[in-house]
């Protein structure tokens, strides 16, 4: 200690001269003592260190700071302030250290150990007694509901109800065409009828009870009361909006106002058509042939290809042979594009016809009325040369056609056994339906019921009278296929729709290759309207023109749908009050709408559509079909068919950045409105609060689904290259040493099956085993090898196959006329809560995936964003740690 | 009751395993069943697990009531009766097939008769009820057999039904395979039911058992099954 007082500097001396003033001697060397020890030793900031002595002996004015003590005190200090580290005196930890100790005055924190249940369940008990209370209240509810309706439904079959009903006096059609005018008349009033607030109020708050109340009640008679409510309650709705909410004085208002309610007269115009379309479906069921196969006409099977693999034409091409049909009337012709000298081989060898032409004119159509010319069925079935055929397939549609000789078309549904890229990407396969589940399974049967079917391009059964009349297939628009049905049905003759998958075929591979199919389909629709307008022209029903209007519209929902996007963002940036009206205004007429309509759309469409998803279809598509539509409206001859790529492979999990570039502008240009939202709202103008807390929900809603479309471009890693199809059907193996086991066959792809065992088996990898399957009485032995095995699971692959060989397997597998029938029964009905909440953990993964694939010049911003989060969020107080007193 | 004769075209086709496992799948479905060997190899309680060194049956008898104590059970309650040591005439046979049906049984019981291949049913007194079973196996052999069968069948004026029943069956061969997709669209009376290739029958007799006790997730368990509610569906459109 001498020693060291020797060594003090000028500036040392100073200070030890002050401080001698107010303190003694031992105190002084205590706190140089200090001083060196911080500040040497411990690596402290000199004023650190200077004040840390003064505070140790202000405390020790308090306290006894001895040995135990001290000990005693820098415990209980490491357990209240868990996230302050030595050195203790940087400006972090300083911040931290007052931070905590707010929390621990605020809030009454205890070091002791609780035990965690019972902190839990205290409150976690109180939440369940009200749900558990609040769905008692509800199912009573919905019971009574439920009785009441049932009860009303009776009643109409009371005696003198029938009476007024069988009343001769309907005939009359002077009274029918009174009585629509009048129900026109009542209609207008009540939708043009302005209502006061309140008014309005009482009117939703009704018809959100009777909507309620209709909940469990199952049968056509309330989903037709319920798309009535939405018709009155969206209508009005608009009529409302039209006449008054129009900022007339603010140009730019009135510019952004009228394009929001531009779209929302289409959403709006989409939505009635919709219900009109889907309210009946037909459900037309097959009607068999007759027994006397002489009767039965010819058919010829196109399966047009350009240039897919020869791999995924083969299987189709063989199981045409095997539809049931008489071979003597069963003609099957592969139409290549790309005259490729294998697939003729390939034609011969399996013993099907080959066709092919000089030009490529047209593309499928051109090429199918080629084959026409050199064909003479009377009846020509089409499949896409991945759409594998069931054996069941003619038997399941040629009956319409002996039925009715004025049915010209019969269309299956496309069916798909592998996952499109909303499934793949986002993990969805069949755990929610799919986007094409939609038409296929309700708005085609709505269709049929106004007998409004259109052709589709694979999966049909044309006649080929009626082509002839036409002239062939219509080449003018690349949707040929929705216009060649057009044009038949124009010339009198009718379509039929069979509700039941009689093929299945490959989904698009990547998300680009997707939205190239539809922007086809959307350019197609869109020249189609032009061209031929439904609206116009002969040959059509009301009802066939208002369907094939729908169908068009739905493809012109990209500027709409952008608009919806961007709306909200108006108001944020702009000020602009596109909805000119008080803030109770809005929240009454929008809210209760969107719910009603979500509710009854989520009634119509239960299985086939879950809520939300259509928005992030829409949304994915947006961007891509605003052009080519717009460009088709305008010039429908430009523009050419890019044909769509078919059984490709992603090798590697990656982002498709220039597929989404649209949705991360959108999702920038929200997210930044947001921000600057909240920046209003907390120093903005305090009358225009409400109207920000609204669009700044409209926003949210918005970035939900944009980033659940950022989150399909996510391109996820394909395994395998042959897809798997799920299946349920017994078979055989017979082992080397001869014994056979009973199996089920749970999946199976073009070169491999998989199979269960009822109890352990024997077998291991690379044994030789004999799969036995049968067909109707035939049965079948194929040599497979064993891939791998778990307790009851075996997977087997096919290996060099003859020809007699695979087409005896696919006839066994792809072919089978079961093989799709569960395409719909596994989904339940929808529930509107539960699918935006999976809608929103999808947009949660859109960011994560955002982050996770972010090119590499960003990673060190991710990662310098990602560590000043984690700084700042150490700096916030936390729970202290607890310690089991050993007293207690 | 209800009488069925199996025998096979040729000899060696598997008659006897057929008989065996048949009575043991009928047994299973709660049916009364009489197993008799009709054929002078007596192998048929063999199957059912008799053991080797018990070698008499009815034709050590001079009558058949005399022989009732050569009746075997086995543990899944089918009766059975061994042929024995001693040869026998046709008349001699003729008269066990009619006193077997003046057994003290159920009126809806099973008489399986294993018969060699070597007789000619028409000796027997058969009557329009009774369905004889003749086992072939899928070979040109057997083709022609069958056809100079049918010829037989066709001259002479025989009353009862008769059934082509497949054994061995081996769909990975492609003679046998293409040969049954023939006979099951070209020749007539042919059994829509066929025996599989399985090596648990050969297997079971090793434990002095039947397959359809032995490997009840066997392709033949579900062979002999099906063959067995086929024969009842039959012998109920008989009444």
């Amino acid at each position: 200690m001498i020693k060291h007082s020797d060594k003090k500097s000028v500036a040392e001396r100073l200070f030890a001269l002050i401080l001698s003033v107010f303190f003694t001697k031992k105190i002084v060397r205590f706190i140089f003592f200090k001083f060196h020890s911080y500040f040497n030793h411990h690596k402290v900031s000199a004023i650190g260190a200077i004040l840390m002595p003064f505070v140790l002996l202000f405390i020790s004015l308090f306290i006894k700071l001895d040995n135990n003590n001290k000990k005693r005190i820098k415990i209980k200090l490491r357990h209240l302030y868990p996230h302050v580290s030595e050195p203790i005196s940087t400006p972090a930890n300083i911040i931290r250290v007052l931070l905590q100790s707010l929390y621990l005055a605020i809030f009454k924190v205890s070091t002791k150990h609780q035990p965690t249940e019972t902190v839990i369940k205290t409150s976690t008990r109180l939440f369940s007694r009200i749900f558990t209370l609040l769905a008692f209240v509800d199912r009573k509810l919905t019971r009574k509901c439920k009785r009441l309706w049932l009860r009303l439904r009776i009643g109409s079959k009371s005696k003198s109800y029938q009476r007024v009903r069988k009343a001769t006096i309907w005939n009359s059609k002077f009274l029918k065409i009174a009585l629509y005018f009048v129900i026109a008349f009542a209609v207008f009033v009540f939708i043009t009828v302005p209502f006061s607030l309140e008014a309005q109020a009482i009117y939703i708050s009704l018809i959100l009870i009777v909507a309620y109340s209709l909940r469990r009640v199952e049968g056509q008679i309330a989903t037709i009361t319920m798309i009535t409510l939405s018709v009155t309650t969206s209508t009005r709705y608009l009529w409302w909006r039209f006449t008054d909410t129009l900022n007339w004085g603010d140009p730019v208002a009135l510019a952004l106002g009228m394009g929001l309610l531009l779209a929302e007269t289409y959403a709006w115009l989409v939505l009635i058509l919709g219900f009109f379309q889907t309210i009946n479906p037909l459900q037309r069921k097959p009607i068999p042939m007759d027994s006397d196969t002489s009767k039965w006409p010819t058919v010829d099977v196109y399966i047009p290809t350009y240039n897919e693999p020869l791999s995924v034409v083969k299987p189709t091409a063989i199981a045409a042979q095997s539809i049931d049909w008489p071979a003597d009337k069963l003609n099957i012709y592969i139409l290549d594009d790309g005259k490729r000298p294998e697939f003729a081989e390939l034609a011969k060898e399996i013993g099907v016809g080959y066709l092919d032409r000089p030009d490529n004119s047209h593309a499928k159509a051109g090429n199918m009325n080629h084959a026409m010319k050199y064909t003479d069925g009377e009846y020509i079935a089409i499949f896409d040369c991945d759409h594998i055929p069931a054996r069941s397939f003619l038997q399941m549609t040629m009956g319409q056609f002996m039925n009715d000789e004025k049915v010209c078309l019969v269309q299956t549904p496309h069916h798909f056994f592998s996952a499109d890229p909303f499934e793949r990407n986002l993990d969805n396969h069949r755990k929610i339906p799919n986007e094409n589940m939609l038409f296929y399974g309700l708005i085609q049967d709505g269709n049929d019921m106004w007998d409004a079917t259109f052709f589709c391009g694979s999966c049909a059964v044309l006649k080929r009278k009626a082509l002839d009349d036409i002239g062939g297939f219509a080449v003018e628009t690349v949707t040929e296929d929705a216009h060649t049905a057009l044009r038949m049905q124009r010339e009198g003759y009718k379509t039929a729709y069979i509700n039941i998958p009689q093929a299945a075929g490959l989904a698009t591979d990547s998300l680009s290759a997707h939205v190239g199919q539809r922007i086809r389909w959307a350019r197609g629709m869109a020249q189609i309207f032009r061209l031929d307008n439904p609206l116009l022209g002969k040959g059509l029903s009301l009802v066939q023109r208002l369907c094939y209007i729908n169908a068009m519209l739905h493809f012109l929902s990209g500027i709409p749908r952008i608009v919806f996007l961007t709306a909200p963002l108006a108001l944020i940036y702009f000020n602009a009050y596109i909805i000119y009206a008080p803030f109770i205004a809005i929240f009454l007429y929008i809210v209760p709408t969107l719910m009603q309509v979500k509710i009854t759309n989520s009634r119509v469409q239960g299985k086939y559509r879950y809520s939300f998803w259509g928005e992030v279809y829409e949304s994915v598509l947006a961007w891509y079909i605003l052009k080519p539509t717009t460009v088709a409206l305008i010039n429908p001859n430009k523009g050419k068919f890019n044909v769509t790529e078919k059984g490709g492979l992603n090798d590697t999990a990656r982002y498709d950045w220039l597929i989404s570039k649209p949705y991360i502008v959108l999702l920038l240009i929200n997210v930044v409105g947001m921000c600057y939202a909240v920046f209003r709202l907390l120093f903005g103008d305090v009358s225009q609060i409400g109207v920000l807390l609204i669009s700044m929900i409209w926003v949210s809603y918005n970035i939900i689904i944009l980033g659940a479309a950022v989150a399909v471009a996510a391109e996820a890693k394909q395994v395998r290259s042959s897809h798997r199809i799920k299946a349920n059907f017994p078979a055989a193996i017979r082992l080397e040493n001869g014994r056979t086991i009973k199996v089920k066959i749970t999946d199976y792809s073009d070169s491999g099956v998989g199979i269960e065992t009822i109890s352990e088996h024997p077998c291991r990898e690379n044994d030789k085993v004999e799969l036995l399957m049968s067909r109707g009485k035939k049965q079948f032995s194929f040599p497979t090898y064993i891939c791998n095995t778990r307790k009851n699971q075996i997977g087997l692959t096919l290996r060099d196959l003859d020809l007699a060989k695979q087409k005896a397997f696919i006839q066994c597998t792809f072919s089978r006329a079961d093989a799709w029938i569960d395409w719909q029964e596994n989904f339940k009905h929808d529930r509107p809560s539960y699918s935006f909440k999976h809608v929103f953990i999808t947009s949660l993964r859109g960011f994560t995936n955002l982050i996770y694939h972010a090119p590499s010049q960003f990673k060190p911003f991710i990662i310098l964003m990602a560590n000043i989060i984690n700084f700042v969020v150490s700096l916030l107080p936390k729970k202290p740690i607890k310690y089991y007193n050993q007293y207690d | 009751m209800k009488k069925v004769f199996l025998k096979g075209i040729k000899g060696g086709t598997g008659t006897t395993s057929i008989v065996a496992n048949l009575a043991c799948a009928l047994r299973k479905s709660d049916e009364d069943v009489i197993a008799i060997d009709l054929d002078p190899k007596s192998d048929l309680g063999l199957h059912f697990g008799l053991s080797w060194e018990h070698t008499s049956g009815w034709s050590n008898y001079l009558s058949f009531e005399s022989a009732l104590d050569e009746f075997h059970i086995d543990d899944d309650g089918v009766i059975f009766l061994p042929f024995g040591t001693l040869s026998a005439s046709t008349q001699r046979t003729q008269k066990t097939i009619e006193s077997a049906q003046q057994l003290q049984v159920n009126d809806n019981a099973w008489l399986l008769f294993d018969c060699p291949a070597h007789q000619d049913l028409q000796d027997y007194d058969l009557s329009s009820h009774d369905i004889v079973l003749e086992v072939i196996n899928c070979d040109a052999i057997c083709h022609s057999l069958i056809y100079r069968r049918l010829l037989q069948l066709n001259q002479s004026s025989k009353k009862w039904q008769h059934y082509f029943l497949i054994n061995n069956y081996n769909s990975a061969s492609e003679l046998e395979s293409d040969l049954l997709q023939i006979w099951q669209s070209e020749t007539p009376l042919l059994a829509p039911v066929h025996i599989n290739k399985d090596e648990v029958i050969k297997e079971s007799t090793a434990f002095r058992n039947v397959a359809v006790n032995c490997a009840p997730y066997s392709v033949a368990y579900d062979d002999f099954e099906t063959l067995a509610s086929w024969l009842v569906t039959r012998a109920a459109d008989n009444d």
